[in-house]
């Protein structure tokens, strides 16, 4: 078993690599070399990044058990089933149980091959071949063919109709099979970075155009049932590929709108998982049950438009930043567990972070805020409307604070708590704001939350327009190897904070409720609840 | 029968203008269910494409023309935003009959209790003597008015759920599977919902109790040398039920279009969840379809309140 | 069997519910009306050392997740909550009254055109409707009042109404339109002060509802906007922290049962007054 448990991943590193999986030298996964990590190694009770842990865990002692059913709570309802339309980040955390990639995910935020056994990149970077592991199976019992490799990326990268359903798929011209174990992808351009998108779910070949077809994939679990704004049930994959898991013979994600209720429900013991606690949640279940925590894939800002009036002077921006006191925010919001940033970088993606922080300082420097308004000709300070989506309560809370900082310089801020929807098409998309308190979600491709930030940029909410920062970008895009991008990574973080483009505050940490009888939890950079290494431990 | 034909021409007006209302409303409010849908991942191509698909780029008239066609054929379409499966979006028409149930037994269950409870109790604190029960009834009542719904379920939850153990909060059971275990459960919340109404219904009926034991025909009886008890239950009562009907009609209608709040306390899946998470993701079908619901009811059970009066009040019946 | 007393009042010597009423509502008012000018903290500032303190008697309510003085909030929020309150019962029960007299005393066309519009009101979700006006009119106190007015009107229009098809037959009205009395005045003078007594629970019962439906929009964001407070913002802030800090959830939650109750009693004492 342990053989099968021991999974290769490709290192962020390793991707200069020419081969993907199982390092450079195309040995199969069954071998154990290579800098890869274990994540699904049962002899550790607490897996995942608990280096991260700042939380006292009484990790529960005992042996993995098979069996069992648990129940996870979910704050919001899913948005479909099939895997390649979803967007919300809450449903593809869940979806990641019933389906995979040719390669997935990892708890430590690098790839290990899934539906593909190894791969390989051509010299000039432009063609992927994938071998297929051999014996998997979909949920129907039917083996995974190399046309269902070639249906799923077909339709993901809009080959099938045109349009594509991942957007950075596009790249991918062509998908040939070479043998029935071989699927070869050709793309047009060079993206270091685009391995990470054959995450996309592996689906039975025609099945997406299937009216009455249920969600069938490779995951460790199978597709139960779904019921509107009650939550999905998903069953124990018996004829999994990874041997072993998953533990659980069924897992049901249901949803539980309200803090309160949860509250309740974890206490009654009718939820044994909940994700996404609140501070406010994590103070009453702290001694109860374990409160595990860990960084979460998420940046919070006070995010700034650019381009109105008048956070469009440098000058006044600075002095914003100048006038947040980040550790307070971390305190009053996050209970201090919280990790200060300065930039649009998740701080778990260690290679390409830079620790800007004190750029500005994590305090208040009123002194610093006045001067910086009275150069910009505000030494009264303005108005500033803050316009926050109400649904939130950690940014929210984190406004209310805001307002109070910003009035200490001057600034006489006020908050405009709007809907998520009404958010989404004002601020977001319309960009018809000043000022606005949110979270961006980051994957674990690293450029992903940068790339935004460029001036012609539709996902440039804030307006930021910068001549350096697009021609740093652009070296981004012609680098061929992840160390140079990381390179040029750092660079735009420092333009980020010297522009003081918005204020980032904090990477929130995501802390999980886990009933003290379970075990093998475990934490991801990106959105993902994986159920297959969770199990009961014998008492 | 002119009468009916008139009602129903009402109702048929009323559904009308509400659903124009609320095709108007979801042009005005900001947001529309492509942005919901997207979310911060959303290019302009993505939003064009996905208006595209639901329609969403023609002209708001002819948009509210076809969905008006098809809901006068029954079909009243799918969501945008719950999927039945991996390729098939939820029929509107599935979706909420998959809720109703649950509102309507909560709103069955809380009117019984309401009407169980605060009928005798009014005609007892009508009929009574007793200042110090009179004022207690008096303080009572207000103060089951006074609370908060939201704080009114915790407060119930904590009681019945976690102190006196009678049931697991949040253990909701579907009708489908254990239809005891359901209703076991839906009491709690009933009971939360029942709470303030009881206040209300009791103070209603003693009040009316109250202006009808003044007035000239109860004198005249009296005078007449009919008993008390003899008044109180063939003359006054059946007087001093006309506002009350009206009221517990209004109860009624406001408990069957769905407990906002309630549902959400108890984690309950009805209308009024689904009302203010359609209405948050602007998924137009649903909601157009839940409003339609909810004025049916609303009129529906005013028109049978508006029978009752007949019925119960001679002086309108001869007109 | 004497089962009832003539409707006479209980007891004309010592109106209980006068007193206890109206000491209840005017240390309410003392209250709020001393919070508009002066409180004993500021309501805004934050403070990290005093988060989450118990009741002590410098801060007899304690304080808040913020640090904040949840005594000088609650001042503060009384008076904001009791103003929008007042504003929505006073908006809604005007156009009741109005609505409901003619609709219950002419019917006709007049009533069926009204009425079809209140049903049509009271079919939408008040939720629904208080988002349409605050996206049409913007944010801010007048429009939730004017929202919450909206919302509140039908239900006043058919008990005025109920009330009035009920007297307009009544035997002294018949006889004042005989005697050829002018139909404002028949309305307004005759059978108005008749069903003061019914709608005068209403208007309490509105009032009640009025803080209840405003803490429903603080709860979901489009009401009074933080830092401000109502006694509904607090309250929903306030329910995530019910276990560890149950004083920050009692203090408004009190409030507005003591605001809504001392309300009650009062309107109770005045009616055993008028008899």
């Amino acid at each position: 078993m342990k053989k099968y448990l021991s999974i290769f991943f490709v290192t962020l590193l390793a991707m200069t690599a020419l081969t993907g999986c199982t390092g450079s030298t195309g040995e199969s996964s069954e071998d154990n070399t290579s800098t890869t990590v274990s994540t699904t190694d049962t002899d550790t009770t607490q897996t995942g990044t608990t280096d991260d842990t700042n939380v006292d865990v009484v990790a529960p002692t005992g042996e993995p058990t098979y069996g069992g059913t648990v129940v996870v709570g979910i704050q919001q309802d899913i948005d479909g089933l099939d895997p390649h339309t979803v967007t919300a980040a809450g449903t593809r955390e869940i979806l990641f149980n019933i389906f995979e990639g040719l390669v997935k995910n990892t708890a430590n935020g690098d790839l290990m091959c899934a539906v593909a056994e190894d791969y390989s990149l051509s010299e000039d970077g432009l063609v992927y071949t994938f071998n297929l592991r051999q014996g998997v199976k979909f949920h129907n019992g039917n083996l995974v063919t190399a046309e269902d490799v070639k249906y799923s990326l077909e339709r993901v990268s809009g080959l099938l109709d045109g349009t594509p359903l991942i957007s950075t798929m596009k790249t991918i011209t062509a998908v040939d099979i070479l043998d029935e174990k071989t699927v070869q992808v050709t793309v047009d351009s060079v993206n270091p970075e685009l391995i990470y998108s054959f995450t996309a779910a592996i689906i039975p070949n025609g099945s997406g155009e299937d009216e009455n077809a249920n969600p069938i994939g490779t995951g460790p679990f199978s597709f139960v049932s779904y019921t509107p704004q009650e939550g999905i049930v998903i069953a124990k994959n018996a004829d999994y590929w990874q041997a072993g898991l998953p533990y659980l013979d069924k897992v049901e994600f249901k949803i539980i709108t309200s803090g309160e209720t949860a509250l309740l429900e974890l206490q009654a013991g009718t939820v044994q998982v909940y994700p996404y606690l609140a501070d406010s949640q994590v103070t009453e279940l702290e001694g109860k049950m374990q409160v595990l925590s860990a960084p979460s894939a998420t940046v919070q800002a006070l995010f700034l438009n650019n381009s109105v009036e008048p956070l469009n002077n440098v000058k006044v921006r600075q002095a914003i930043m100048y006038a947040l006191d980040k550790d307070e925010i971390n305190l009053f919001v996050a209970g201090g567990d919280a990790t200060v940033i300065s930039s649009a970088m998740l701080p778990s993606l260690e290679s390409y972070y830079v620790d800007l922080n004190d750029t500005y300082g994590t305090s208040a420097n009123v002194e610093m805020a006045k001067q910086l308004l009275t150069e910009a000709g505000y030494p009264d300070g303005f108005d500033l409307v803050i316009s926050v989506p109400s649904s939130y309560e950690v940014h929210m809370q984190t406004a209310e604070v805001i307002v109070e900082q910003l009035k200490a310089v001057g600034i006489n801020a006020s908050i405009d708590a709007i809907e998520w929807s009404s958010w989404l098409s004002d601020v977001y998309t319309d960009r018809n704001y000043a000022a606005t308190v949110c979270a961006l979600t980051g994957d674990s491709t690293p450029g992903y939350l940068l790339n935004r930030f460029t001036s012609t940029s539709s996902k440039n909410f804030i307006n930021f327009d910068s001549a350096d920062y697009d021609e740093v970008y652009a070296k981004v895009v012609a680098a061929t190897s992840m160390e140079e991008r990381g390179i040029y990574y750092k660079e735009l973080q420092k333009i980020l904070v010297e522009e003081a483009a918005t204020g980032f505050t904090l990477c929130i940490a995501n802390k999980v409720a886990v009933a003290n009888d379970l075990g093998g939890y475990q934490f991801y950079p990106v959105y993902v609840q994986d159920m297959a290494t969770v199990y009961y431990v014998s008492k | 029968m002119k009468y009916f034909i008139q009602k129903i021409a009402t109702l048929i007006i009323t559904l009308l203008l509400v659903s124009i209302l609320a095709f108007l409303a979801f042009q005005i409010i900001p947001g529309d269910v492509v942005n919901s849908i997207l979310g911060t991942e959303a290019t302009p191509e993505m939003e064009e494409a996905l208006r595209a698909e639901l329609g969403l780029d023609k002209p708001p008239v002819q948009r509210y023309l076809a969905w008006g066609k098809d809901v006068l054929r029954g079909d009243f379409g799918v969501s945008y935003r719950y999927s039945k499966n991996m390729n098939e979006m939820m029929p509107v028409k599935e979706l909420i009959g998959d809720k109703l149930p649950v509102t309507l037994w909560l709103a069955l269950l809380s009117v019984g209790i309401t009407v169980i409870v605060a009928i005798p109790l009014g005609v007892l604190w009508a009929g009574t003597k007793n200042k110090f029960l009179d004022g207690f009834l008096n303080v009572l009542t207000q103060t089951s008015m006074a609370i908060p719904a939201f704080f009114l379920g915790i407060l119930v939850t904590y009681l019945f759920g976690i102190a006196l153990k009678m049931f697991a909060p949040g253990a909701y059971v579907s009708y489908k599977t254990d239809f005891g275990g359901f209703i076991h459960y839906l009491i709690f919340p009933a009971i939360a919902i029942a709470i303030p109404k009881i206040g209300m219904t009791a103070r209603f009926l003693r009040n009316s109790t109250l202006t009808e034991l003044k007035s000239d025909y109860v004198r005249t009886a009296k005078s007449k040398g009919v008993s008390d008890t003899g008044i109180l239950f063939k003359h006054v009562l059946r007087n001093a039920m006309l506002p009350v009907v009206t009221f517990l009609g209004m109860i009624i209608a406001e408990v069957v279009a769905g407990s906002i709040v309630v549902e959400q306390v108890f984690s309950l899946p009805g209308i009024g969840r689904l009302l203010i998470s359609s209405i948050s993701t602007r998924d137009f079908p649903v909601v157009e379809i839940l409003i339609l619901y909810i004025t049916f009811v609303v009129i529906v059970v005013y028109f049978v309140v508006d029978v009752l009066y007949r019925i119960l009040d001679p002086r309108i019946r001869q007109k | 069997m004497k089962v009832f007393n003539n409707g006479k009042a209980p007891d004309r010597k010592l109106n209980i519910y006068l007193i206890v009423g109206a000491v209840m509502t005017g240390l309410v008012l003392i209250w709020a009306v001393v919070g508009i000018f002066w409180t004993p903290y500021s309501t805004t500032q934050m403070s990290a050392s005093l988060r989450f303190h118990a009741p002590t008697w410098s801060h007899p309510f304690g304080t808040d997740n913020f640090g904040r003085d949840i005594f000088s909030r609650v001042m503060k929020a009384v008076g904001t909550s009791a103003i929008i309150s007042i504003l929505v019962v006073a908006i809604s029960a005007v156009l009741g009254i109005l609505l409901g007299a003619i609709t219950g005393y002419f019917g006709g066309i007049v009533d069926a055109v009204v009425m079809r519009v209140v049903d049509a009101v009271n079919g939408f979700p008040s939720i629904l409707l208080a988002l349409v006006i605050i996206s049409l009119l913007g944010k801010g106190r007048q429009n939730v009042v004017l929202a919450l007015g909206m919302a509140f009107t039908p239900s006043f229009v058919r008990i005025v109404r109920g009330e009035f098809i009920r007297l307009r037959d009544a035997d002294y009205i018949v006889r004042a339109r005989l005697m050829g009395v002018n139909k404002p005045r028949i309305l307004f003078v005759h059978i108005l002060p008749n069903i003061f007594s019914t709608f005068w629970v209403s208007v309490m019962i509105g009032f009640n509802n009025a803080i209840l439906a405003e803490s429903g929009l603080s709860y979901l964001g489009i009401g009074v906007q933080a830092p401000d407070a109502t006694l509904g913002s607090m309250l929903s802030d306030a329910q995530g922290y019910l276990a560890k800090s149950p004083w920050f959830a009692l203090a408004p939650g009190l409030t507005i049962v003591w605001t809504v109750l001392g309300a009650a009693m009062l309107s109770e004492g005045i009616g055993k007054l008028k008899k």
